[in-house]
């Protein structure tokens, strides 16, 4: 078991160094090199190697890269140009803020996914079986944006029972922030939601068709019992699924943060691109892959843990 | 003669198919005495593992069941969902023919024992537990106390079955069902798997339902036989009187092709044909186009079972115009 996730972590270490990499060169390969957007274009040509020197532009890529490496490794992401903040104090909170959301909205999605998905796997063929699969369509293609302002005409302009935009009062914590989370969480959570009831579906029938599930009736246990071990066959490989889309939410969705003016990283990214800030944006897009590398090695683990097979098959080989 | 502990009339099965309703079976009819021992021959294709599967109400929901099946007085067509589930398990158990695929890969051997006891009687899991562990060591798992932590894909084949059978008997069961419980295993394995089933089989005396295609494996174990073809029982009887004197044209096949068989130099003599569409029988004996007696009676109307004495039962339009069986070895050696 220990060995497993050393392997697994140590797998994890060259997409780490690859998405620095990435994330490094992203400021590099722009037009003009990063301290251009620093230097006014009237700067004399020494001042301007000065100022190239002072940030370490002048020295060689793969030193450049080092160097920034290791500040990364203390948190140290620059700082950001348009605020003049440094770039970690800029990105840990949206961040948080979209966490917060890719939470309620992976939570909501997998209720409703694994729900519906259920159902639908035990009355396949059926008409609630059908009209569940339409459901999980329309989810998974509505459009977001479209289905964001919706919300907001129907449940903030018409009814007025909730807020359009914004996250509410910084200080006032969730018990004050809930109602703006509402609309947003749900706008995120309908594609999720399809692509879960659909994986769902289709890894529950293959289960009930198994025969040792028609063998746990043989031996009369009561039919909760049942769903309790077609649950644990179906598990790692929806795990997998949900674990995905978790780290998709991660990312942030530059469309409904902006559409619902919530201050996550998604939004956050958006002002970068529009301010051209590069390090806020380098910055931004690393914590995001750290947290998507992080993402699917939770999965993996958790699916393992989950999985006797896989369990003692790395047992055997270990 | 007692009353017998399982009863089965006109038990029949249709499937729900892609081109409209099959029927699977056609009114099958047997009843089997507590402690005996029936074992049910045929082709594959025949309806065997159907009829055992009928008798627990484990069709698939394509299916629907009609007839009678009484066991120790419970009518368990009539069943709800919720008593079906305490029966089973309990007053009939069934052990399937692929331990492989009949156990839950996710769960250990201890705890889907343990929980079968759990279920019918309300045990404590340790309680549950030092069933599941006395219940290997009469199956004869070595070590086995290690063996209750096992998932089923870290065990063998045969150890696989056994746990298997552990967990059939668990509750008890007054009928056990075992569907070809010995063909997914190798040939030595099958012999003590076997062995131990008719060993454990007469200590708890249970009245058995075995299915085989083998009919060296109905001769060592059974009491009675029943001959299955195309969804009907054609043959049965006590297992002298279906291997001795069989008096259907098919049963006789079948013993001939695995009695030839044990012989070195005699001919292997199959049956000519291949096993009848279930969804396009033929009209009257579904075995007559295969049947190197058959006349135009045979196909005017399906043959009831008629007696041959008092136990015996043979479903043909020519019972009695045909010679009557000889003992294989000599069948043989012409
Ligand atoms: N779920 C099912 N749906 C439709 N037909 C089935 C189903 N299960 C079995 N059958 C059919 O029922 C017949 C009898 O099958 P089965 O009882 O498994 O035969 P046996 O055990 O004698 O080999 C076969 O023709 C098979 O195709
Ligand atoms: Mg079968």
């Amino acid at each position: 078991m220990l060995r497993f996730v050393l392997h697994r972590l140590a797998y994890a270490v060259p997409i780490i160094v690859g998405v620095s990499l990435v994330c490094f060169l992203l400021v590099h390969v722009a037009p003009g090199d990063p301290a251009s957007a620093l230097i006014p274009d009237d700067t004399p040509p020494e001042i301007a190697a000065q100022i190239r020197a002072a940030y370490g532009f002048d020295r060689p890529l793969p030193i450049q890269y080092l160097t920034w490496l290791g500040n990364v490794a203390t948190g140290d992401l620059g700082l950001a140009l348009s605020t003049r903040r440094p770039v970690i104090e800029e990105v840990l909170p949206a961040v948080a803020n979209t966490l917060r959301l890719a939470a309620g909205a992976i939570v909501l999605a997998c209720v409703a996914g694994v729900v519906l998905g259920t159902l639908a796997a035990y009355r396949a063929g059926r008409t609630s079986d059908r009209a569940i699969s339409a459901i999980g369509i329309s989810g998974m293609s509505v459009p977001q944006y479209w289905l964001g302002i919706v919300l907001v005409i129907v449940f903030s302009v018409e009814l007025g029972l909730l807020p359009a935009t914004g996250m509410g009062h910084p200080d006032a914590g969730l018990a004050g922030q809930w109602q703006h989370m509402i609309l947003p969480t749900i706008t995120l959570a309908t594609v999720p939601a399809g692509v879960i009831a659909r994986s769902v579906r289709s890894a529950v029938s293959e289960v009930l068709q198994q025969e040792y599930v028609q063998a746990l009736e043989a031996k009369g246990l009561p039919a909760a019992w049942i769903v309790l071990h077609v649950a644990k066959n179906a598990a790692p490989a929806l795990l997998a699924i949900m674990g995905l889309q978790f780290a998709n939410l991660l990312g942030g969705s530059i469309l409904v943060e902006t559409i619902f003016a919530w201050p996550g990283s998604g939004y956050l990214l958006n002002s970068a691109i529009f301010l051209r800030d590069l390090p806020l944006m380098q910055g931004t897009v690393l914590v995001l892959a750290l947290f998507f590398v992080l993402a699917n090695l939770a999965v993996d683990l958790l699916q393992m843990a989950l999985d006797p097979r896989m369990n003692s098959a790395r047992r055997g080989s270990g | 003669m007692s009353k017998p502990l399982v009863q089965v009339s006109d038990l029949r099965v249709v499937v729900r198919g892609a081109d409209g309703p099959v029927t699977i079976l056609h009114g099958v009819d047997f009843s089997l005495e507590a402690g005996k021992v029936l074992c049910v021959l045929g082709e594959s294709g025949s309806g065997k593992s159907m009829t055992m599967r009928a008798l627990m109400r484990l069709v698939p929901r394509s299916a629907t069941i009609s007839g009678r099946v009484l066991i120790d007085g419970v009518d368990v067509l009539a069943l709800r969902e919720r008593e079906l589930a305490r029966i089973r398990g309990s007053l009939v158990a069934m052990i399937f023919q692929e331990p492989a695929t009949a156990l839950d890969p996710t769960f250990t051997i201890g705890h889907q024992i343990a929980e079968t006891v759990r279920a019918h009687e309300g045990a404590s899991w340790a309680d549950a537990r030092r069933r599941a562990l006395d219940l290997l060591e009469l199956v004869q798992v070595p070590s086995a106390a290690r063996r209750l932590q096992a998932y089923p894909h870290e065990l063998s084949g045969g150890l696989r079955q056994r746990a298997m059978i552990a967990l059939a008997l668990s509750c008890r069961p007054k009928v056990l069902i075992a569907d070809e419980p010995t063909t997914a295993l190798d040939a030595t394995v099958q012999i003590q798997v076997l062995l131990l089933l008719r060993e454990l089989q007469r200590e708890l005396g249970m009245a058995t339902l075995f299915v085989t295609h083998d009919v060296g494996v109905a001769c060592e174990i059974a009491d009675e036989v029943a001959v299955m073809y195309a969804g009907r029982i054609v043959e049965r009887g006590s297992t002298e009187e279906v291997l001795g004197r069989a008096g259907h044209p098919y049963a006789r096949g079948l013993l001939r092709s695995v009695v030839t068989s044990d012989l070195v130099g005699t001919r292997l003599v199959p049956i000519d044909g291949s096993p009848p569409e279930l969804s396009a029988l033929p009209p009257g004996c579904s075995f007559a186009p295969r049947c190197n007696h058959a006349i135009e009676r045979c196909s005017a109307a399906v043959p009831e079972l008629a007696a041959l004495s008092a136990s015996h039962r043979v479903r043909c339009a020519r019972l009695g115009e045909l010679e009557p069986a000889i003992p294989h070895a000599q069948e043989v050696s012409t």
